[in-house]
């Protein structure tokens, strides 16, 4: 397989929905295939035309995400390479390793120094509020605080409890630990918390009011800003259908690209103020009472789910490309079609999505219903199998974990 | 073929189904790699040279046209940072090489990319002095009431010396690998010229419901989709059918008689006309047209000559009024507001006539004969 054109080869690290969603970005713009190293060969970038997949097995440990990328550097000593990481971890790895990489890649990722800042919810939340930026209520319980922290809290309970720091509390092992917390009433909330720092958490916890709701409530948002630190494209998602299976809650099944001026304007407002330098993803809530969208988090990388932005009409990758490849930058963007993105079978997302989107999804569906792994350049018999099996793991599992959701 | 009429080199030569998808292709390309903004193109052309734009994220500007050459006046042309790329389309066939050179400079001034259309001139190009071609991108069709007596297909030529290597690769990529024709499309496009033959024999009341009838039933493929007409493009770009290209590559092989007798018919118009009406000056009388334009006096005086013509057995036409032929029912989506954008070529467009090129002299000597005494 040859990679790249010749101005650019795409380097992806991982080997998941991602590393698909963003070769074929590439390839539907530039015509350019991909290569991507991974931990596992998944069934979602097996048998590509586009996408090569080499396996690399220590891809678990910096060192061995470093010795990689160094290894595929020397393969192609006259190329410009163009690196792409998938997941967080990759993601942590490459900015904590810049100084060596940056040599032989160009990355379209922000500082190690702001990356810190914006990774650590307790400053998330606080650049939130100095930009301006409609964020649920918070307030931050350090270890050593006693209970008044908890007085007066600006929102009732159900409330929510969770790490500031989502490097340290994953390594974290104590009975009884959750990634978020739906808490009850004060004196459960105290409890909690004592016992995470029990168990060696040493930096701020959040109590956040709890926005409830279904998927109709969910948003996202990707987004490109140019490395001067300025937004070029955003593009907002309804979240449509989210995933049941428990051990990959928080991911999302179908999206909707829709305008959606206010939540632009926030995320906007987010990026050209901290200087936020490449792709990013936001996680956004509608605050039922108010009807305002809030940031949940943002992640540091494109979104897996990404490519509903692509159904819409706004293509983040290419704009990213333009901007560090060709030195092209364009003027602000956030139009787009609304069409549905899916990454199970249509029929499932009629069947699970909350009554009150399905209508819409059907309206947009009437345009074609986009699914990141379904391309036509790249639709062997062998792949569309693969794509297959997915969309059968996937529906089984809706089958399976539906009647165990509560009502 | 088409390498050997052109004096290019057939490794640079792509077929397709119809043009206007291929040109859908190019510019969803440009756009890709250069990132949105506007083509520049004119008004006084058919909506299915402007939805291969609409279609994509860039979106059209229009500038005025020359009345000598129908194409884009050089002298009036505005492109700025904004612009992707510049369409010269040679109208009827007309081919000036010096406004078309202007109009490259402009576009390489504006760093845009030039997009020729040969749509009614297949094999013909605009050349610079030393006979290379001036554009990036040339379109040629094969589709129907063109040059040739084909009803589909179309190529695409990508200049070789195109400079930004992103954009050859992705086009060359692209369009050397297009999917190939569905076997629907291809029925209905090979059933086609029969079922003109049976609509065209209809009274009028009954064939139009009919032709909106089969379109619906997925019976008939019609020259404009409605979809077209809306901004959009009904299909995605594919391979032409084998029998297209049979057919294309039968119809090449008497290029060269087919444009003799065109350019003669055109040359017995220009003999008769020009003291009578106004005829676009780039026109010459070796110019194989696809149809031969001039001006009325006004609308009235235009739809005056086509009523006596079409009477006297003379296939006169109304190319292109209204703008963006045969019109659109938003102008908004095509970017235009009807009597204000570029004015000028509105104005030609309100008086603008053709005649055929299909007849011999004599015939064309006829059809003059009946604009010259009607206007007398």
């Amino acid at each position: 397989m040859n990679f790249g054109n010749d101005d650019f080869v795409p380097v992806i690290i991982g080997s998941g929905l991602n590393a698909y969603n963003i070769a074929r970005s590439l390839h539907e713009s530039f015509a350019v295939n991909s290569l991507a190293v991974g931990r596992f060969p998944l069934r979602e970038t097996a048998h590509s035309k586009i996408l090569q997949v080499r396996t690399v097995r220590d891809l678990d440990e910096p060192a061995g995400v470093v010795r990689t990328l160094a290894e595929v550097a020397a393969e192609f000593p006259d190329r410009r390479l163009l690196l792409f990481p998938t997941i967080e971890f990759y993601t942590g790895v490459v900015l904590e390793h810049r100084d060596e990489l940056d040599d032989r890649y160009v990355v379209p990722l922000l500082s190690k120094q702001l990356a810190d800042r914006l990774m650590n919810k307790t400053d998330f939340y606080r650049t939130c509020e100095e930009l301006g930026v409609p964020h649920p209520a918070t307030r931050i319980v350090s270890p050593g605080d006693d209970t008044s922290v908890l007085d007066d809290l600006p929102f009732g309970y159900p409330a929510i409890l969770k790490p500031a720091d989502t490097d340290t509390y994953p390594r974290l092992s104590f009975e009884g630990k959750q990634k978020v917390y739906l808490v009850q009433g004060r004196e459960e909330m105290w409890s909690i918390a004592q016992r995470i720092f029990a168990a060696g958490y040493d930096s701020d916890l959040i109590v956040q009011e709890y926005l409830s709701g279904d998927e109709s409530v969910m948003q996202v948002a990707n987004s490109y800003s140019d490395h001067s630190g300025t937004a070029r494209v955003i593009s907002a998602g309804q979240v449509v259908l989210t995933e049941y299976n428990p051990s990959l809650i928080g991911n999302n099944n179908a999206i909707l690209s829709i305008n959606d001026d206010e939540l632009t304007a926030s995320v906007r407002r987010f990026l050209d103020g901290v200087g936020y330098v490449g792709l990013a993803n936001f996680d956004v809530m509608v605050d039922r009472r108010t009807g305002e969208s809030k940031l949940l988090e943002v992640n540091l990388r494109p979104g897996a789910t990404g490519y509903y932005a692509m159904a819409g009409g706004l293509n983040l990758i290419a704009t990213a490309v333009r901007d560090l490849v060709y030195d092209r930058r364009e003027e602000f963007t956030s139009e787009q079609r609304e069409r549905l993105w899916v990454n199970v079978p249509y029929p499932v997302v009629l069947r699970y999505a909350p009554r009150s989107l399905r209508h819409r999804a059907r309206a947009a569906a009437k345009h074609g219903v986009v699914h990141t792994l379904d391309y036509r350049p790249d639709r062997s018999r062998e792949r569309r199998l693969d794509i297959a099996r997915v969309d059968a793991r996937h529906t089984i599992d809706y089958l399976k974990f539906a009647a165990k959701r509560p009502h | 073929m088409l390498a050997q009429a052109t004096g290019t080199d057939a490794d640079d030569w792509f077929l397709v189904f119809r043009a206007r998808y291929a040109m859908r292709v190019v510019f969803q390309a440009i756009a890709d790699v250069r990132g949105p903004g506007a083509v520049t193109t004119q008004l006084l052309t058919c909506v299915t040279a402007v939805s291969p734009i609409t279609a994509t994220p860039l979106r059209p500007v229009y500038g005025e046209v020359a009345d000598a050459s129908l194409a884009l006046d050089p002298d009036t042309l505005h492109l700025d940072a904004a612009t992707r790329a510049v369409v010269l389309q040679h109208t009827f066939g007309i081919i000036d090489p010096q406004r078309s050179a202007a109009v490259r400079h402009a576009a390489d001034s504006a760093g845009a990319l030039l997009v020729e259309d040969s749509a009614h001139c297949a094999t013909r190009m605009a050349k610079d002095d030393a006979g290379r071609p001036l554009a990036d991108v040339s379109v040629h069709s094969f589709g129907a009431e063109k040059l040739l007596a084909t009803r589909f297909g179309g190529a695409i030529w990508i200049n070789p010396d195109l400079a930004d290597g992103a954009l050859q690769h992705r086009l060359r990529t692209e369009l050397g690998s297009l999917p190939h024709l569905g076997v629907q499309v291809s029925a209905r496009s090979r059933a086609y010229r029969s079922e003109v033959r049976v609509l065209n024999r209809l009274p009028g009341a009954v064939a139009a419901p009919a032709r909106h009838a089969l379109t619906r039933l997925g019976l008939f493929e019609p020259l404009v989709a409605d979809a077209e007409t809306r901004g959009g493009l009904p299909y995605d770009a594919t391979r032409p059918a084998g029998w297209m290209m049979t057919a294309v590559a039968e119809q090449l092989g008497r290029l060269e008689r087919v444009q003799t007798r065109r350019a003669a018919a055109t040359a017995a118009y220009l003999r008769e006309l020009p003291d009578t009406v106004q005829v676009p000056a780039s026109i010459t009388d070796t110019s194989p047209l696809v149809r031969f334009p001039f001006f009325a006096g006004s609308t009235q005086e235009a739809e005056r000559l086509i009523a006596i013509l079409t009477a006297a057995g003379v296939y006169a036409g109304r190319w292109y009024r209204p703008a963006l032929f045969p019109g659109v029912p938003d102008p908004a989506a095509f970017g235009f507001v009807p009597g204000e954008t570029t004015p000028r070529t509105q104005e030609l467009i309100a008086r603008i006539v053709n005649l055929p090129t299909t007849v011999d002299p004599a015939e064309a000597s006829r059809a003059a004969g009946i604009v010259r005494s009607e206007l007398r």
